[in-house]
């Protein structure tokens, strides 16, 4: 950056190695006040091993960090806050049930004699709150927040005590769009007060949006830092996977059949009146924002909730699904938003996990045959390429990409004729998302009527070959014309 | 698990270890064991008329009762008479049968000169260091104290393995006994028929299961946590038992019926199960059900998995186990009783807990559950002997469960 602003962080040759793991082979990193450093780099490329040494969570094993020329030991987390470092972690430190002013001051709650001053903390809350320009009574419980309120609860928790350097790791993660863009300004303002930001993120947009510089790491190793003017898209992406990338959405050869899935005049609690078609061998992109309905609507399409009024056609059949069970059986694979939560039995191994929706299909009374299971998950491992070392791996060591993997073989397994993915690439390194969006591209040659539903208004471009957008519960466009839309057209259908 | 539990066997092993008098009752003892392990039919004791050596015969009459060895015995302090009463024997038994002698008799050297005994073992007491803990006549005990708990941790086993608890099988034990008690009593006019006395054993299993059923079913229609289900089962089936019989013990009285409560048969039918219950859960589909239930209900459902119909079958199944150790314990006990089983659940959690299955859910084997029960009845056997204090063993007992999980952790970091 240039040379008036004042170096914050300086990191030099640091090292970290675990018992058996070199996790971090010589970072250099510097961060200038008043900056965006984008952090970038695959899963398991060290980001959160170096952000944790910040934090004071771990030490580093060798190298030298500096603040503010001063060279600083971070051995505690209270010690990473006294130096005016605050870390917004991926998942959200907040205790749903205790309020907004309480979380904030949870670490250092403002006291006299043990007795908490609420009046002052309330008042300290709201001026923060303006400060950032966003409005939120400190005193309602968390747990009635939005996701993208309860990101700004973390950011104004991280500003309570006197914050000179603030790292975000993935902050835009489960944030819609425009809750995105309201991030954003929040940012820009910190800039503005001279506090550097650390901004971790898997979406290439955003870096290029909120930016100044980037730093990017690979297998634990720096590969390199540039100015955000003087690198391009396809140029990060490369030094990230460490190798030429052709296309980031790879083009599939359209071939729509007939309808498959035919969903007239749905209606719930969360969806009003949605009718939509979706073909054999056609991507359906859904996208709008968070809280739009689309989460909801699959849901109900594949049992999981209960729907109030409406019918779904398969094949041009009615069909009646009370049950996730009932929509398996008739062919409906459903690959969940949440895969950690909802997707995977994370301490069971990947075996189980594949095996799960299918045991009918190689048991005999109730009883399994083991080595069926096996050798059937061992085609989908071979064929989806999918990095395990043995099959009782358990599922929450795999990298998100993998764990999309075994998620996909499941239901693939069951040979269904309409798969439904939440948010496919959610979590998922770029090298990885290539990899996803091959698969799905493959699954609608085949056949497949493909929903897929995504935030990421580039990947719903990209991959779709229609997009219906909604609006709270609504449909309120269905897109055609794929090759000529733009994130704008889409944003304007979310939004209005 | 299992080296916890050598470990234990080899600590009681050593601190039960008690110096055997070769004389008096002990010897006796001594003598008999020696002689049921070669596996004899007849035997004849050669004592003298002193107090010891009668203490001796005593000793050997005792430990041998009703175990199927023929005693000859014979009472003198004279040698010659010794031999010739042994002589006159030579008519009546097998040659060469075994001779056992008191430490006074065992210097007499004439026995092999006796040519029908020529070949003949002569058993000597003598001093020996024997720990009492690992004495056949100990070990047995073991896994009959066991039997029962063991069953009804199966099923526990598996609740736990859903994530979920049952507390209500203490109190499932009494019904059982009282319903079955009660029924071959009441309904059958105390018939000493086989297929009475099944049927009645029958319908005390069926009333815990049917309670199981209850249990499960209300945990999953109405979204109880089923702490709070089985908790008011405990305390409504308990009172039910009591009530029924009046706070009496039921007694029946019929020996027919305390077949299934003896040596070995609880046994091996806790093992029969155990076999049964491996399989199911290793190699059926319920089995993986149960498994991703506790892991993730969510993704289960998600995966077509039916979590209401597998919880409800789950709480049945520990129903019906805890009724059928109800029904060995009715039979062993030849009574009835509201009073049976009581704080019995917290027994069993401990053993599940201690055989390594986690209280989160997901996780957990059933292979576990056994040798964490051995592990609890070891430990209790093993400061019996060691005459410990009830109050002590308590407090021994709560620190083993915390020790258990305080390793299970450590070893999954």
């Amino acid at each position: 950056m240039s040379d008036s602003q004042e170096l914050l962080l300086q990191m030099r040759g640091i090292h970290k190695r675990f018992p058996g793991v070199h996790a971090i082979k010589g970072i250099d990193m510097d961060l200038f006040g008043g900056e965006v450093l984008a952090l970038m780099g695959e899963n398991g490329a060290g980001k959160s091993t170096l952000i944790k040494m910040l934090g004071g969570a771990h030490q580093p094993t060798e190298g030298t960090i500096e603040l503010k020329g001063k060279e600083i030991t971070i051995e505690n987390p209270q010690v990473s806050q006294d130096l005016g470092i605050g870390i917004i972690y991926q998942e959200f430190n907040l205790i749903p049930h205790l309020t907004v002013r309480e979380n904030i001051f949870l670490g250092n709650p403002k006291s006299k004699n043990g007795v908490i001053r609420k009046n002052e903390e309330h008042r300290h809350a709201q001026e923060l709150f303006q400060k950032i320009g966003i409005e939120i009574d400190p005193e309602v419980l968390c747990c009635k927040l939005s996701t993208a309120e309860q990101q700004i609860v973390e950011i104004v928790k991280a500003l309570s005590s006197e914050v000179r350097l603030l790292v975000m790791d993935e902050p835009s993660a489960t944030l819609t769009p425009q809750e995105v863009e309201g991030l954003f300004k929040i940012i820009r303002d910190l800039k503005q007060q001279g506090i550097g930001v650390i901004y971790i993120s898997h979406r290439l947009d955003e870096i290029f949006d909120i930016a100044d510089r980037v730093t990017v790491l690979r297998d634990g190793e720096y590969i390199g830092t540039k100015g955000i003017e003087k690198i391009s898209r396809q140029e990060m992406i490369e030094m990230m996977v460490g190798r030429k990338v052709e296309n980031e959405f790879p083009k599939h050869y359209q071939k729509i059949g007939s309808p498959v899935l035919e969903v007239s005049h749905l209606i719930s609690d969360d969806v009003e009146d949605v009718s939509f078609t979706v073909h054999a061998g056609e991507v359906l992109g859904f996208t709008g924002l968070v809280g739009a309905g689309r989460t909801e609507l699959m849901r109900l399409i594949f049992g999981a909730d209960k729907k109030t009024s409406g019918s779904v056609q398969l094949h041009g059949e009615e069909i009646h699904i009370n049950s996730p069970r009932d929509a398996i059986a008739k062919g409906i694979g459903l690959l969940t938003e949440d895969r950690k939560g909802q997707g995977l039995v994370l301490m069971h191994s990947v075996r189980e996990n594949f095996g799960l929706p299918n045991l009918r299909l190689f048991s005999k009374n109730g009883v399994i045959n083991g080595a069926e299971e096996k050798k059937r998950f061992a085609r989908h491992i071979e064929s989806m390429k999918i990095k395990i070392p043995h099959q009782e791996q358990l599922a929450k060591n795999l990298s998100g990409g993998n764990q999309q993997k075994v998620v996909l073989a499941k239901w693939l397994e069951q040979n269904c004729d309409v798969i439904i993915i939440d948010e496919p690439t959610r979590g998922i390194d770029v090298g990885a998302k290539y990899e996803i969006y091959m698969l799905i591209n493959q699954l609608a040659e085949q056949g497949k009527a493909i929903i897929m539903v995504s935030s990421e208004l580039p990947e719903v471009i990209g991959m779709s070959d229609r997009i219906v957008v909604m609006r709270s519960g609504k449909i309120s466009a269905i897109v055609e014309d794929v090759q000529n839309t733009t994130q704008e057209i889409l944003l304007d259908h979310a939004i209005h | 698990m299992v080296l916890v539990l050598a470990l234990l066997f080899a600590i009681f092993s050593l601190t039960t270890l008690k110096e055997q008098t070769a004389e008096g009752y002990g010897a006796g003892q001594q003598l008999a064991e020696k002689a049921l392990s070669s596996g004899v039919a007849k035997l004849v004791l050669v004592v003298g008329t002193s107090s010891d050596d009668q203490l001796v015969k005593e000793g050997l009459e005792e430990s041998l009762k009703g175990r199927g060895v023929e005693v000859h015995i014979i009472e003198t302090s004279e040698p010659p008479q010794a031999k010739k009463a042994l002589k006159e024997l030579a008519t009546t038994i097998p040659a060469n049968t075994l001779i056992a002698c008191s430490k006074k008799t065992g210097n007499w050297t004439f026995y092999n000169s006796v040519d029908h005994f020529k070949d003949s073992e002569v058993l000597i007491p003598k001093s020996e260091t024997v720990s009492t803990f690992l004495k056949a006549s100990n070990l047995k005990t073991l896994p009959d104290k066991t039997a029962k708990t063991a069953i009804i941790a199966i099923g526990m086993t598996m609740i736990i393995i859903t994530a979920g608890i049952d507390l209500s099988v203490g109190s499932l034990v009494a019904l059982a006994t009282v319903v079955s008690t009660m029924t071959l009593q009441i309904v059958f006019g105390n018939s000493s028929s086989p297929a009475m006395i099944g049927l009645s054993f029958l319908a005390g299993i069926s009333a815990a299961g049917f309670c199981g059923f209850i249990n499960g079913t209300l945990s999953t229609f109405f979204r109880i946590p089923p702490f709070i289900v089985t908790l008011a089962m405990m305390l409504i089936t308990r009172g039910v038992a009591l009530n029924l019989t009046g706070n009496r013990t039921i007694k029946v009285g019929l020996p027919d019926i305390s077949w299934l409560g003896q040596m070995p048969n609880p046994i091996i039918l806790m093992l029969l199960l155990y076999g049964i219950a491996y399989f199911v859960m290793h190699k059926t589909i319920f089995g993986r059900q149960i498994y991703a239930i506790g892991g993730n209900e969510e993704a289960a459902r998600l995966s077509g998995v039916p979590v209401k119909r597998v919880l409800i079958s789950v709480y049945t199944i520990s129903g019906i186990v805890a009724g059928i150790a109800g029904i060995v314990m009715a039979s062993e006990l030849n009574s009835g009783s509201g009073e049976f089983g009581q704080t019995w659940e917290l027994n069993v959690i401990a053993a599940v807990v201690v055989g390594g299955t986690s209280l989160m859910g997901g996780q957990g084997k059933i292979i576990g559950t056994l040798i964490g029960c051995a592990i609890i009845e070891v430990i209790n056997n093993g400061m019996n002997l060691m005459a410990i204090s009830s109050n002590t063993q308590q407090i021994v007992l709560g620190c083993v469960i915390l020790a258990a999980i305080i390793v299970d952790k450590i070893k999954k970091k």
